[in-house]
């Protein structure tokens, strides 16, 4: 049993003033920190580490109590208090419609492509989503609404869900390499006076997401296995090479008697014997060898190059700490090494220049999600957007993430793992005939957004025009103009914000009341002005 | 006597050469010509005062008007021989190394400028930090370029008639026909004809935003409201006072009303049009406060908040640009517009007379004598600014959650600006609550409020140029945080000030 007295004593400490003004102070720094926030780290992070934070809502719950014990407080009803009572129940109102809106609400997108109905709401709650495409069985886990790392510890049938970042991208990490065959993997930086660009190759299978060859504006950059070099450089009579991909041995035909003849059909034919087999190359044709069923045979573990291949590139060769390309004047390999350049290899093209950052064989480079905080830029988030998931399967680890669902082939069991939103289905569908962006005469500048959609439901079929500041309402939805995207050869898909607000009522009444009371309350009050006491100092004297 | 008129004569002469030369080529006569830029129509003379200005940071060159130096600027690459180099004043001291500028003589011209165009790219584009010097890069190449424009013509489009309707074109695509002086002379029949055909099609409403740009308004009211603002202090003639106060509210209800008609939506939808508004405000509530309670003071500080409010939309055109831009789609429903915005910023324009009434109370306590009764009187004249800006706010919140609620489907979202707003009205609503209760004693009520005001600047430019983030994007601008800083570290240092060493009540 409470003590009356202690109630009492709560009651008068909760409804009190200085609770009252401790907790808008609390409130208002909470809200300061988290506009400051929001600027650097991006909505969501703001709304994962203060709005939406169950601390915030503590707060904001607490805020409610104290509004609601100063009312009772205050009763029975005084004449000169009606101002007061009238917004402090304005506030309480507004308070219950936020609590009804948070509880029983709905808010989400659809997204609508054109002449595709929809029916489908994307909340903003992610999930983790595992379909196996043996059994056709699909298991979601809700995944924690958090600013930072979660351990999860949660079995989807054999998937086990380690840890979830909500924000994070992918960085490169080096990993010692456990496989017996030690590949070669080296990070670059390509440079001029005015710009510069890291290129990261490997050659290891499980350097994910990092390739051995790229793209540097119209410049080929490949990594080859350092054997290679000589192999390319020195001079043989058939030009070709052949190349063993799992030890990076190589040697010209010639060094071991192979000859390259003719077949019937004119074409050349290479046949290289290795550890019991014989693989039958058409090096004109592909680098690779015929099986038994006369098709290129990918997995076999040699290949066949033709130096010939290399002359019509504009390409550069990587062989870890040294740097390979054919002079387009002597049409003859030039080889350099960054030991004789430390401040870096001058390149034939576009007065570009190479360094070395770092090339190993024993460690191999991988791309994996890491947490990081977001970074936010001009409105947008520029850095840290990825969400990501760590599963563990069959004793390994494995990473899915917002933008790389992650497919795991087990013998004939395929499983995929992606993270989701949480979607819910509408009672009707919505398509969209067509979505029409208008620009500011001469310019670039949208001046409206608009949507025409068709609503099919149980009575039929509709026409709706929806824009901004006209939205369309149809059983408790209501649907606003939100954004869009270019979808398929100039065309656009729409993208709604869809909502039902239970608690809307309320927050409109309780507005209304907040107004009226606090002008009632200073129409109660007018008569208790301070007069100007005789002979008063003038301000501006 | 005659040798004077002699020189007159030879004086006046040699302007209207000197004028002939530059007109015959680009006379004032183009002013009114409609052109298409950014979005609009209006007539040249206004594109031309805009861009001149965001050029050089004036709006005329070398006496010449807007239009002529942006006429002569357009077809400078031809063989006109009345050729303009516009000079722009570099600010930022590492830009001036780079650049090779004098910090005595800081203007460099924009032929040189442009020479240096691939060093100021590369010099950006090699920093990786957002800095106040990367900052400074990017606004001199963007300055470049707009030059580059005009030069090549690119920059205006006019009107021509094809197949019955209004089609713009670059004057880019009439420089062929254009070899001589001659033909550009020639070539104003075009320009003229182009105003006929754009008349014909939609009227001339266009040309209301000429006379607005030519009336200066906001000089006029400026000089209004600093003669009622002497009238009020040094002569303390209260008709004068009065007098002087409405004909600077009549010059701005005449601004007001122009950028109502020439944009036709509410003239509140930018920093500018937000300052004077919030100004115009102030001054209408001290008329009608000081009407009610019989007290001149309020009078005094409304002035003074006005004469704030248009020396900053007269002089820190950067912070504030002037022109009349299209709305981004949100903002195009002017019922909401002219409701909630207004509502705003009419609250803070009640809250800004709560902050100067405040601050010169401090000061007035801090160096004279205030007896502890006048500071009750003096409190509960900011307690009646305060009291009718906290409904507005509190009204303008609301109608701004249920226009979102309308347009953007929630009635609340956290975003910067609506947070920012929440906090001022938290802020007030606790000295209020303080106030009321008598926990918070006159002397540190009137410090309170004059240091609250700093969260109505953060909710107004603070979001906009430090936060810059969240949905009311359209608000954001550059070059107000040194003014915001400055500002903040004036209110703390005068707080700190008039804390220390008060005289104390007697």
């Amino acid at each position: 049993m409470i003590n009356s007295t202690k109630w009492k004593d709560a009651e008068r400490f909760i409804g009190g003033l200085k609770f009252a003004v401790i907790l808008i102070a609390l409130f208002t720094i909470s809200m300061i920190v988290g506009t400051f926030v929001e600027s650097y780290f991006g909505t969501d992070f703001a709304n994962r580490l203060i709005y939406k934070s169950p601390l915030f809502m503590l707060l904001q719950f607490l805020l409610f109590l104290s509004i609601l014990m100063a009312t009772l407080l205050r009763l029975p009803p005084k004449k000169r208090l009606w101002g007061f009572y009238v917004i402090h129940g304005g506030l309480l109102l507004i308070g219950c419609g936020a609590f009804i809106t948070y509880v029983s609400g709905i808010d989400g997108h659809v997204t609508l492509l054109p002449k595709e109905p929809t029916r489908t709401i994307e909340l903003s709650e992610d999930i983790v989503h595992v379909k196996f495409h043996k059994t056709d069985k699909i298991l979601t886990l809700p995944l924690p609404y958090s600013a930072f790392p979660k351990i999860i510890d949660h079995s989807l049938s054999e998937i086990q869900v380690e840890k979830y970042l909500p924000f994070s991208e992918y960085q490169v990490t080096w990993l010692k390499s456990t496989s017996k065959i030690s590949k070669l993997s080296a990070f670059y930086t390509i440079f001029t006076d005015s710009m510069s660009e890291e290129i990261k190759l490997s050659l290891h299978p499980d350097s994910e997401k990092i390739e051995s060859g790229l793209r540097v504006g119209p410049l080929k950059v490949y990594l080859f296995p350092k054997p290679l070099l000589n192999c390319l450089t020195s001079q043989n009579k058939s030009k070709l090479i052949i190349w063993n991909i799992q030890s990076d041995e190589c040697y010209h035909p010639e060094s071991k008697g192979l000859e390259v003849t003719q077949s019937g059909g004119h074409l050349n034919i290479l046949k290289v014997p290795h550890e019991g087999a014989t693989y039958y190359f058409v090096p004109d044709k592909s680098p690779f060898p015929l099986n038994e069923q006369f098709q290129f045979y990918a997995q076999a573990p040699l290949r066949v190059i033709s130096k010939d291949s290399f002359d019509a590139r504009t390409a550069l060769y990587l062989f870890g700490d040294q740097v390979s390309y054919i002079d387009k004047m002597s049409k003859q390999w030039v080889v350099k090494s960054f030991k004789d350049n430390p401040q870096g290899i001058p390149l034939p093209w576009m007065k570009l220049k190479i360094e070395l950052n770092r090339h190993s064989k024993t460690e191999y480079p991988t791309l994996l999600p890491k947490y990081t905080l977001p970074k936010q830029k001009n409105g947008k988030l520029v850095y840290g957007g990825e969400k990501s998931l760590s599963i563990l399967y069959m004793g390994k680890r494995h990473w899915a993430s917002s933008s790389n669902p992650l497919t795991l082939n087990s013998g004939k069991n395929r499983i995929v793992v992606s993270i989701d939103r949480k979607k819910l289905t509408l009672p009707f569908a919505l398509t969209l005939d067509r979505f029409k962006m208008d620009t500011s005469p001469g310019t670039e500048m949208p001046s409206s957004y608009e949507s025409y959609v068709y609503l099919l439901n149980g009575k039929g079929v509709t026409q709706h025009h929806v824009f901004m500041n006209n939205p369309l309402k149809t059983q408790d939805f209501t649907f606003y103009q939100s954004s869009y995207f270019p979808y398929q050869q100039g065309g656009y898909a729409s993208v709604f914000s869809a909502n039902i607000d239970p608690g809307r009522i309320f927050k409109y009444l309780g507005s209304l009341l907040l107004v009226l009371g606090a002008i009632w309350h200073y129409l109660l009050n007018r008569n208790r002005k301070v007069l100007r006491p005789a002979n008063s100092a003038k301000v501006l004297s | 006597m005659k040798k004077t008129l002699v020189i007159i004569c030879f004086l006046l002469s040699s302007l209207s050469v000197f004028a002939t030369t530059g007109s015959s080529v680009c006379p004032n006569t183009l002013e009114s010509i409609p052109i298409l830029q950014g979005g609009r129509v209006k007539p040249l003379h206004v594109h031309a005062k805009e861009t001149i200005k965001y050029l050089t940071g004036k709006s005329k060159f070398e006496k010449r008007s807007p239009t002529q130096t942006y006429c002569l600027l357009s077809f400078g690459t031809l063989d006109i021989k009345d050729k303009i180099d516009l000079k722009v004043r570099i600010e930022h001291v590492e830009v001036r190394k780079l650049l090779g500028v004098d910090s005595n003589n800081p203007l460099l011209s924009y032929s040189a400028l442009t020479a240096k165009e691939g060093l100021i790219k590369s010099a950006a584009m090699r920093l990786k930090e957002e800095n106040s010097y990367r900052k400074a890069l990017n606004v001199i190449f963007g300055k470049i370029q707009t030059y580059k424009e005009i030069q090549r013509g690119g920059n205006w489009f006019i009107a021509t008639a094809v197949d019955k309707a209004v089609k713009w074109k670059p004057v880019s695509e009439f420089f062929t026909q254009l070899k001589s002086r001659e033909d550009v002379i020639a070539f104003h029949l075009t320009l003229n004809n182009s105003k006929n055909i754009f008349i014909a099609d939609t009227g001339d409403h266009y040309l209301l935003e000429l006379t607005y740009s030519k009336l200066h308004l906001a000089h006029w009211a400026l000089l209004a409201v600093l003669l009622s603002l002497f009238a009020a202090v040094v002569f303390k003639k209260n008709h004068l006072t009065i007098s002087f106060a409405i004909l600077a509210l009549v010059a701005q209800t005449a601004i007001l009303v122009f950028r109502t008609m020439i944009s036709e939506r509410a003239p509140i939808t930018n920093m500018y049009e937000t300052v004077l508004f919030s100004g115009y405000g102030a001054l209408v509530f001290a008329l009608i406060f000081g009407h009610l309670r019989k007290e001149k003071l309020f009078l005094i500080v409304g002035l003074g908040y006005n004469v704030c409010t248009l020396f900053m939309i007269s002089f820190a055109n950067d912070m504030l640009p002037s022109a009349i831009g299209p709305l981004v789609p949100v903002l195009r429903d002017n019922f909401w517009l002219s409701t909630h915005v207004t509502t705003i910023i009419l609250s803070y324009g009640a809250l800004a007379l709560s902050w100067i009434l405040a601050n010169v109370i401090l000061i007035k306590m801090r160096f004279f004598s205030i007896g502890s009764k006048d500071q009750k009187y003096y409190a509960d004249l900011i307690y009646a600014c305060l009291k009718y800006g906290v409904v507005l706010l509190a009204a303008g919140i609301i109608l701004g959650g249920v226009w979102a609620d309308y347009s953007w489907g929630r009635f609340w979202g956290w975003d910067p600006k609506e947070t920012w707003s929440l906090i001022v009205l938290c802020i007030y609503m606790a000295i209020l609550h303080g106030k009321y209760t008598n926990w918070i004693p006159p002397k540190r009520f009137i410090s309170l409020t004059a240091g609250a005001f700093m969260s109505v600047m953060m909710a107004w430019f603070g979001v906009n140029y430090i936060l810059a983030s969240g949905l009311h994007s359209y608000g954001f601008s550059q070059g107000g945080a040194i003014f915001l800083f400055s500002f903040f570290a004036v209110q703390i240092l005068l707080i700190a000030v008039t804390a220390v060493g008060a005289k104390s009540a007697s």
